[in-house]
């Protein structure tokens, strides 16, 4: 029985190709594009999914209130919170404190900079096992430390590392004692190299005990098996009474909470990430896109084919007058779904399979080298199509059992299609465009913006880190600048320790303004700046001065922008030139406000802009030297930069990048997923089109005999084609009456994840509707007019 | 076996009543050979279609073997079909996408008759009208004759009390008119009880009754 049911089915596919074509291609896209949908979305989902026991590692999060306000919610903690967890909480198995830097390495005469190196406690290797490809990883020895497989070779070349010296920043010796497998992409945790944190407390550079009150490193802890992590938080935060006293000096009160691992690539709003958090509502849109995209397809399915039982009523006539029940039909549309989306399944897996590292490089998604179980792929995949087959198979089946053995007289004249789920279709269609619309319009708002700051013709260099204990290191920075300013095309020279587009990973500090009485509770990012860089960043000065070129003039001096001016409680610029404030705490000395500056977004627009304090004091690390350029030739120029930067700077290597590309790259995801949501879109909008195409066959072979008894009495070629679109017009209008609110409502949420936002014009609306109007005629207009335009004598002699 | 008493069956319009049968009396004993004849419109088709339960009288009673069959529940209807009576059409209505064979294995996997029952009865049907050589041939590939024999085998295969037979040879060639017609005639001495309807005066003549069909009403019911 199962044989002839399939075998029927399998012939009944091969005799209307153009039907089981149709749903090909289009269940086809759907599956590959959800196949890859769900392949990134696993890949979002097992991030640190990897490490041993994921579910017993939590971060310790801090968030700081006062009078019920929360003022500091952030991921880093006090370094001396990880010797008192290792203490005194015995629900623990181990815990481990990082601190991240970007360094510059060498090894001999090999110097790469900008490596990405976590200096980490003891233990900390108890918390996130590295997968060691040889030696071990011991963090309890100071100057010693773990290298990455890749880096080990750009490092060391064809030499083993293992219990070489390699020498960081300005110079530290630090001994390898081990190679690890590269972390895959699907990690927060971001590092080439883990070095022993007591480096630092042996180079005196800080104490071995920690203390409470910098907020600057991450607290990893690994419970025992059984532990229960409230039991664990509430133990920890009994450790505040005991050490964090001097928050209630400020009326401050404190909370630690533990931030579970699996959550941290997701949860927006907690200061100081280590890694990149992806936007979870962006993720689920795309899910429900790649969903809707598939559902499209089996639309088109069920369309056509109901059309078709339609006009191979007879044939479903006798089978039931044969006897077969509705059980039997059922089975029969069962077999025919069943054939198409097994095939379509087989052919999206292999294009899956072919096209994964295209798609990934195209979409800019480092998925290909994480590791995805493809078992899951398989398995959500397999178990989506069976619900495919079920819907369409019953749905058909339904229909089928509609079909009464005598027509009665009513059905018998109509050339009714089935308008549902073509306006379903058509109403997705219109969500998708209005949608992909407002995402391009979003993003190119963030592009096109005025930020306040010029970011064009700005190179960026990551300032000397082989300097970073060097005294003389700003007046070699002085040497450097005024060389190239008696170079042309350098129009100015200046240092900051975070640059605009940066997001800054320190420097966070409170002021208080007595002048005004007030102390605001609200963290100031205070930043460090060189003389010029107001005119290098093309900043507009409100009132008073840049900072001098005479260094000695700008000790104590600031600068503020304006919203810091106003948090400080200053009516105007004016006001403000010349008074003084003061760093909450370590009796700071008088800072004296030189100038105020406009107010500018130092990132991207899904942030508001913030209050930012600018002293002239020199970046104890690092920090970056920022160029303004004017020239026509860029390649000369940059040369010209690399040669004085080599004459100043011999040890670093010339690591430059121009400040709008590094600004943009902020809205890397953004891009990534409009450009995903753009391709779905086109996709899922030509399957509905192909299905609307094969739908307008049936529907013009139904209604030829009406269509040419019209013309016989008279209707010419343009009256029955506007018969016809008629009939498509109402469709369309009536998904876009169904589609607008609900795409304002889901772009109206979307748009919430961005401070500065673009409006959700009228124009994209109507655009949305125009379009799939256009489309949905351009596809039935061609058959219209074939139809319209045949001899009617033609159709009625065999009638 | 089947009795009709008082059959109407009409269509309301907003200002009159159309009669398509009216006050019909008819009975059917079983071994019969029941030809209805009548002119385009009589209500031939519709009556057939009323002893096929397909469709319902407006008015009057339809007994088979004394029980009556109005307002059947669908599930009943469906066993009647599977188990009590065949139908065979102008228009053959095969199921083109399947072969002779399975043409007439259907009805039967539809009833639920085991695999190895099923082999034995399409073989013996294909063996009795020659069509061994043809059973993997699809429908389009014969000749209507051929597929009107495949169409009675498919109605037969069950075994059925009641044969019902809608123009059979509407569409054919009078020679293989001829040859459908012989068929029926030997399954009805065989017992099977056969009504048709029909156009061709000649191929009446092979049932053993002739009723005749005017503007819905019975004019003639007579021996031939």
């Amino acid at each position: 029985m199962l044989r002839i049911i399939f075998l029927s089915a399998f012939r009944s596919l091969l005799k209307y190709k153009h039907m089981s074509i149709i749903n090909l291609v289009g269940l086809i896209a759907g599956l590959t594009s959800f196949l890859f949908a769900v392949h990134y979305i696993l890949f979002e989902f097992s991030y640190d999914s990897f490490f041993n026991k994921t579910e017993n590692v939590y971060r310790v999060n801090l968030e700081v209130e006062k009078e019920g306000q929360t003022i500091f919610h952030g991921a880093k903690t006090p370094r001396a919170l990880f010797f008192a967890i290792k203490r005194e909480i015995p629900e623990i198995e181990a815990n481990g404190l990082a601190y991240f830097e970007k360094c510059l390495v060498n090894f001999q005469d090999r110097t790469i900079a900008n490596q990405d190196v976590l200096w980490v406690s003891e233990d900390f290797e108890k918390v996130f096992p590295l997968d060691m490809i040889a030696g071990i990883a011991d963090y309890t020895r100071p100057r010693s430390g773990v290298i990455s497989e890749t880096c080990a070779k750009a490092l060391y070349g064809n030499e083993n590392p293992i219990g070489k010296i390699m020498r960081v920043n300005e110079g530290m010796p630090i001994e390898i004692t081990g190679i690890f497998k590269d972390l895959p992409p699907n990690t927060h945790l971001r590092a080439q190299y883990f070095i022993a944190v007591k480096t630092w407390v042996e180079m005196g550079a800080i104490n071995a005990e920690g203390d409470w009150r910098w907020n600057g490193w991450w607290n990893y802890i690994r419970l025992k098996d059984g532990s229960s992590p409230e039991v664990t938080t509430s133990k920890i935060n009994s450790l505040i009474q005991s050490y964090m006293g001097f928050l209630a000096d400020d009326q401050r009160s404190a909370r630690f909470s533990l931030q579970p691992l699996k959550t941290m690539h997701f949860i927006q709003g907690i200061e100081g990430e280590m890694g990149a958090i992806t936007n979870y509502s962006s993720l689920i849109n795309l899910i429900v896109i790649a969903v809707i995209t598939l559902f499209i397809a089996w639309i088109n399915y069920v369309n056509l084919s109901v059309a078709h039982a339609q006009s191979r009523s007879i044939q479903i006539r006798t089978r039931k007058l044969i006897g077969a029940s509705d059980f039997h039909l059922w089975h029969q549309s069962l077999a025919e779904s069943s054939i198409l989306n097994i095939a379509a399944l087989i052919a999206s897996f292999l294009l899956y399979l072919i096209l994964l590292n295209t798609v990934a490089s195209v979409f800019n998604i480092p998925v290909n080298q994480a590791q995805i179980p493809l078992g899951y792929v398989i398995l959500i995949s397999v178990l989506t199509v069976f619900g495919g087959i079920l819907f369409s198979g019953m749905y058909h089946g339904i229909e089928l059992a509609r079909i009464k053995i005598l027509p009665d007289q009513k059905q018998a004249n109509g050339g009714k299609v089935k308008s549902g789920l073509v306006v379903l279709q058509m109403a997705l269609s219109i969500i998708f465009l209005i949608s992909t619309l407002t995402v391009y319009k979003q993003i190119s708002f963030m592009k096109n913006k005025d930020l306040g700051v010029a970011l064009n013709n700005v190179v960026v260099c990551t300032g000397p880190a082989s300097l970073n204990s060097d005294g003389n290191k700003r007046q070699r920075f002085e040497g450097f600048r005024s060389d190239l300013q008696n170079q042309a095309g350098f129009e100015g020279v200046t240092f900051n320790q975070f640059v605009p587009g940066q997001e800054p990973a320190f420097g966070f500090r409170e002021f208080n303004n007595p002048t005004k009485g007030k102390s605001p509770d609200k963290q100031i990012f205070e930043n460090h700046a060189g003389s010029g860089f107001i005119k290098t960043y093309g900043l507009k000065l409100l009132a008073g001065n840049d900072f001098s070129e005479n260094q000695s003039q700008n000790l104590n001096r600031i600068i503020l922008n304006e919203s810091s001016m106003k948090l400080l409680g200053f009516d105007n610029p004016e006001d403000a030139v010349g008074k003084e404030i003061f760093r909450k705490g370590n009796n700071s000395a008088a800072l004296k406000i030189e100038g105020v500056v406009a107010d500018f977004h130092h990132e991207g627009l899904h942030k508001a802009i913030y209050p930012i304090i600018w002293n002239n004091q020199f970046p104890n690390e690092f920090g970056y030297f920022s160029i303004r350029v004017n020239t026509q030739n860029v390649q000369e120029t940059l040369s010209h930069l690399q040669t004085t930067w080599t004459r100043h700077y011999p040890k670093d290597n010339f690591d430059y990048v121009f400040a709008d590309e590094q600004f943009n790259r902020q809205y890397e995801s953004d891009s990534r997923f409009s450009k995903l949501y753009v391709w779905l879109t086109l996709l899922s909008i030509g399957i509905a089109t192909i299905g609307l195409y094969g739908l307008i066959l049936f529907y013009l072979e139904k209604r030829k005999k009406e269509i040419s008894l019209r013309k016989v009495n008279g209707a010419n070629i343009a009256q029955v084609i506007h018969l016809i679109n008629l009939t498509f017009i109402k469709w369309v209008a009536v998904a876009f009456v169904i589609a607008i609110p609900l795409a304002y409502y889901a772009m109206y949420r979307w748009l919430e994840n961005f401070a500065y936002k673009t409006e959700l014009s009228w124009w994209i609306f109507v655009l949305a509707g125009l379009l799939t109007l256009g489309i949905a005629l351009l596809t039935v207009s061609w058959q219209s007019f074939k139809a319209a335009s045949k001899n009617p004598m033609e159709v009625l002699r065999y009638e | 076996m089947l009795h009709l008493s008082n059959i109407d069956k009409y269509y309301d319009s907003k200002f009159q009543r159309t009669f398509v049968l009216k006050a019909v009396n008819m009975e059917v004993k079983e071994g019969d050979f029941l030809s209805i004849m009548g002119p385009s419109g009589s209500g031939k088709s519709t009556l057939l279609n009323i002893i096929g339960l397909l469709d319902q009288p407006s008015a009057g009673e339809y007994s088979l073997y004394d029980k009556s069959v109005l307002d059947l529940k669908e599930k009943v209807k469906v066993d009647y079909h599977r188990n009590f009576m065949g139908f065979i059409f102008q228009a053959y209505h095969l199921i083109e996408d399947m072969t002779v064979y399975e043409n007439i294995e259907t009805p039967l996997i539809y009833k639920g008759v085991k695999s190895r029952d099923r082999q034995a009865m399409v073989a013996d049907l294909l063996d009795r009208f020659n069509m061994v050589a043809k059973k993997d041939l699809f429908p389009q590939q014969l000749s209507g004759g051929q597929q009107q024999l495949v169409g009675i085998a498919r109605a037969i295969v069950g075994k059925p009390k009641l044969l019902l037979a809608d123009e059979p040879t509407g569409n054919l060639q009078s020679v293989q008119g001829e040859m459908i017609m012989e068929t029926l005639k030997t399954l009805n001495q065989e017992g099977m009880t056969i009504i048709q309807v029909t156009h061709n005066e000649k191929f009446a003549e092979y049932g053993k009754r002739i009723i005749r069909l005017e503007d819905g009403i019975i004019r003639k019911d007579e021996k031939s």
